[in-house]
């Protein structure tokens, strides 16, 4: 074990564990509490490097720690999350079988749905159409600790969508069960369930975040492939221009980005 | 791989594999299996994951789970993958991994758990799932009552003392903690945080309670009688207990902790 | 039993201390706390030792030395009470003046009085956690259900453009649709319109003509459809239906009726629509509508 994997990589892998899912601000902090606690240098900004350094650890454990945009609002989390399917994975859950098998309905409802959510009544509703009948009551507060955990994401008017931990660690599955459904963003090249589609070719999608970067100071913000007007609204998310950051992965054989983050912008 | 009798599997009790593993998976395979350096390391992946699920409801794992659930057709290699496991879970989270031999009436049984290497200072704050914090409040009252009486309580004195604080021994529907007398009679001692025995020659049945083996490896004494004494207040201090803080000396140097300063009361 | 370590004139000096200590004690009646204290400083240290070496007979005589220390009774407010007995029951009055965070007489408290909030259980625990050596578990989503069988969809026509013909060009595919009762999905479809309407208008006085909103051109079905929904909408206030000075219908937005401001009963009207093919065809023409304003509901989602 190379002499750089400290026991401030070990505290912030544990919170890891204890959490499951982090914003952006918190992991920073994390980081450099952990550092300071253990007596190790600061990292400063180098956050993501030192991430990294615990996933080369983490992978032969089929374990990363992952970095995504919620795509509603952009904020970006890191997550832990699994990175195999294992036969263990059902032996142990701390969601009974039931529950589990309404997220998957959830899941199955979301990706095949128009806009990527369900409204809550129908998630509700799925808990009659189950092979394993539970009541609403039930149904509910399943639905209730999926969000509390970040899988899933319940906005003002009850509509029900994938968080982007749900979808960080169910990409793989999704990529391959519903291939026919998933489809990635024209401009960040990631996966895509919840965004604007263009009305004219109904071939370009794009995460609200990415269509405010691609258009944000077009005033007649049109279609890249096909140059129909673009019907949705651009949104201001954050209040301003979204910052480029590395949006994927920090794979060392990609040339790291988040030393050259600039304008950062404040949430 | 040829079907014998030890084949079958009863949740209940646990058999010592080596004679089963060693004698029926011919050397070839085995050999085949710890050369196949993918393979190993594959299972050592899915053994630590598999502690690390495992952690979340605390119960101990048994010998035969691992065999049964992770390495299924490679049982031959079950020391070398237990090791290698045992330092990812070292080297990488900062976990140890601890076995010990549980009896139980019939059967002695071999029993692994996790524990955390780093100080809780080191993780206060950062390392904590909130939404268990109650439980561990009445787990630590508990043990520090029967620490304090001398590492072993009955059954009925320990349920006056619960009484006391609202948590009566007929309970099923507590707000907090629901069915009080399973969590302390069934749960806690799955957990091996506690121990239940029968008192000998008692009729009707009496019991005790006494420290489990994941207690004793998991609790830090000193830390445990320096917070009960600043719950009694009155200026007492550790050493006001003679007996308790003659515990605590020689927990301290089961643990090598006897050249370190000892806590200063608060 | 093992041999005990250690230099065997050191421990032999060891008992030799303990034997002092205890003469020590039960020679002096009235010893203040001062000298007590330097006394059990002093067994202290030697046990410290004694664990060292692990020799059963220091050992013994450190227990002696401790009987001894604690049939003496001595009072004394500060630190000095020698030996405590442990009382289970009054460590938990204690506990529950900590955690209820009120003073009242230990014994007015019945069972029934005592109950410890959610909250203080919680703090309790978050402060006694540095006591365990806990490790964190993982949690995870992946796999811990069965995949099922990968999911097709039907290629079908995505956003609706030259018909092939007459006829619904909605096929239903594989996907199980859930057991959505009627009224379920014209909800859906009410609402649908509804959003499509508010896309279309600048405001509450922006009309839009009545059949190019419902007219699909390509489907007759759907176009009774979209007419059986806007009826919903009409009903519930959230569209009005006037004639524009062509005398064609036209639609505006409109804000639901307001229970406070109608006091009394809203007027209703009634109005029957028919529409047959073949005056569905001539519309068509007419006003030459070529796409539907409204996407047709299809069971198999579209491509995106």
């Amino acid at each position: 074990m190379s002499k750089m994997y400290t026991d401030a990589h070990r505290l912030v892998v544990q919170a890891f564990l204890a959490r499951g899912v982090m914003d952006e601000k918190d992991v920073k902090s994390l980081v450099h509490t952990a550092c300071e606690r253990c007596g190790v240098p600061n990292v400063g900004e180098r956050v993501d490097n030192f991430i990294h350094q615990i996933n080369s650890q983490l992978h032969k454990m089929a374990m990363e720690i992952k970095k995504k945009r919620e795509e509603e609002d952009g904020a970006q989390v890191y997550a832990l999350v699994q990175t195999a399917e294992h036969q263990i994975g059902k032996i142990i859950n701390n969601y009974s079988p039931k529950e589990l098998e309404l997220f998957k309905e959830i899941v199955s409802k979301v990706i095949t749905s128009e806009n990527g959510e369900v409204s809550s009544t129908d998630c509700l509703n799925l808990a009659d159409a189950l092979e394993r009948r539970i009541t609403k009551d039930e149904a509910q507060n399943a639905v209730k600790k999926f969000v509390e955990e970040r899988w899933l994401r319940i906005d003002e008017e009850g509509q029900i969508s994938l968080a982007a931990r749900g979808i960080m660690e169910l990409q793989m599955f999704l990529q391959e069960k519903y291939s026919d459904f998933i489809v990635t963003c024209y401009l960040c090249q990631d996966i895509v369930v919840k965004g604007q589609l263009c009305d004219g070719c109904g071939k370009v999608k794009l995460h609200n975040f990415c269509a405010q970067r691609l258009f944000q100071t077009r005033p007649n913000p049109k279609c890249p492939a096909c140059e129909v007007n673009w019907s949705h609204d651009i949104p201001h998310l954050n209040g301003g221009p979204v910052e480029e950051t590395s949006l994927v992965t920090m794979d060392p054989s990609q040339p790291s980005t988040s030393g050259r983050r600039k304008r950062g912008t404040r949430r | 791989m040829p079907r014998t009798a030890n084949n079958r599997r009863n949740v209940s009790e646990d058999e010592d594999d080596e004679d089963y593993t060693e004698a029926s998976q011919s050397s070839q395979a085995r050999q085949a299996a710890a050369n196949d350096a993918q393979i190993m390391e594959r299972k050592v992946g899915e053994l630590v994951q598999y502690f690390l699920i495992m952690e979340q409801n605390k119960i101990p794992i048994k010998r035969g789970d691992i065999s049964r659930n992770v390495l299924k057709d490679y049982k031959s290699i079950f020391q070398e993958v237990l090791m290698k496991a045992k330092e990812s879970l070292s080297n990488i989270f900062g976990f140890e991994m601890v076995e010990v031999e549980h009896s139980s009436a019939k059967t002695k049984t071999k029993m692994y758990f996790l524990l955390n290497k780093l100080d809780s200072e080191l993780r206060e704050d950062l390392v904590e799932i909130s939404s268990e914090n109650p439980k561990n409040a009445l787990l630590w009252i508990v043990l520090a009552i029967i620490f304090m009486n001398e590492s072993v309580i009955s059954e009925t004195q320990l349920w006056q003392a619960l009484q006391k604080l609202g948590l009566p021994q007929d309970e099923k529907n507590h707000p907090v903690f629901g069915d009080l007398k399973r969590l302390i009679t069934v749960e806690f001692p799955r957990q091996l945080y506690l121990e239940c025995t029968r008192v000998p020659s008692t009729d009707p049945a009496s019991f005790e309670f006494r420290w489990g083996e994941r207690a004793t490896a998991e609790v830090d004494k000193e830390k445990l009688l320096h917070m009960v004494t600043e719950i009694y207040g009155n200026n007492m201090t550790p050493q006001s207990w003679r007996t308790q803080y003659r515990e605590v000396q020689l927990w301290r140097q089961e643990k090598g902790l006897a050249d370190e300063p000892m806590e200063q009361d608060g | 039993m093992e041999d005990p370590g250690g230099d065997p004139n050191r421990r032999r000096q060891i008992r030799h201390e303990y034997r002092d200590l205890i003469l020590q004690l039960s020679q002096q009646e009235g010893e203040n706390a001062e000298s007590l204290s330097k006394t059990l400083a002093t067994a202290d240290k030697l046990y410290e030792e004694v664990l060292k070496t692990k020799s059963a007979r220091e050992a013994a005589l450190d227990a002696a030395f401790l009987r001894t220390a604690s049939t003496l009774t001595y009072q004394n407010a500060q630190k000095l009470i020698v030996d405590n007995k442990f009382e289970p029951k009054v460590f938990s009055e204690k506990l529950v003046t900590l955690l209820m965070g009120r003073r009242t007489e230990p014994n007015s408290r019945t069972q029934r009085e005592v109950a410890i909030k959610k909250e203080a259980w919680s703090r309790f625990g978050k402060d006694v956690n540095s006591c365990f050596r806990r490790a964190p578990p993982f949690h995870f989503m992946l796999g811990s259900f069965d995949r099922g069988p990968p999911i097709k969809k039907v290629k079908n026509t995505s956003i609706p453009k030259k018909p092939e013909g007459q006829g619904p060009t909605v096929r239903p595919n594989e996907i199980k649709e859930t057991n959505k009762s009627q009224q379920e999905v014209t909800s859906e479809e009410v609402e649908r319109m509804l959003g499509i309407l508010h896309q279309l208008v600048r405001g509450d006085d922006d009309p839009v003509s009545f059949f190019d909103f419902v007219v699909n051109p390509q489907s007759f079905s759907h176009t009774i459809e979209n007419i059986f929904h806007m009826s919903f909408l009409v009903k519930d206030g959230h569209v009005k239906i006037e004639l524009d000075d062509d005398g064609l219908p036209v639609i505006y937005r409109s804000k639901p009726f307001d229970p406070q401001e109608h006091r009394g009963e809203v007027p209703r009207k009634q109005l029957i629509l028919s529409m047959d093919m073949e005056e569905w065809k001539e519309i068509v023409e007419v006003f030459e509508i070529t796409e539907p304003l409204i996407p047709p509901r299809v069971t198999s989602p579209k491509k995106r």
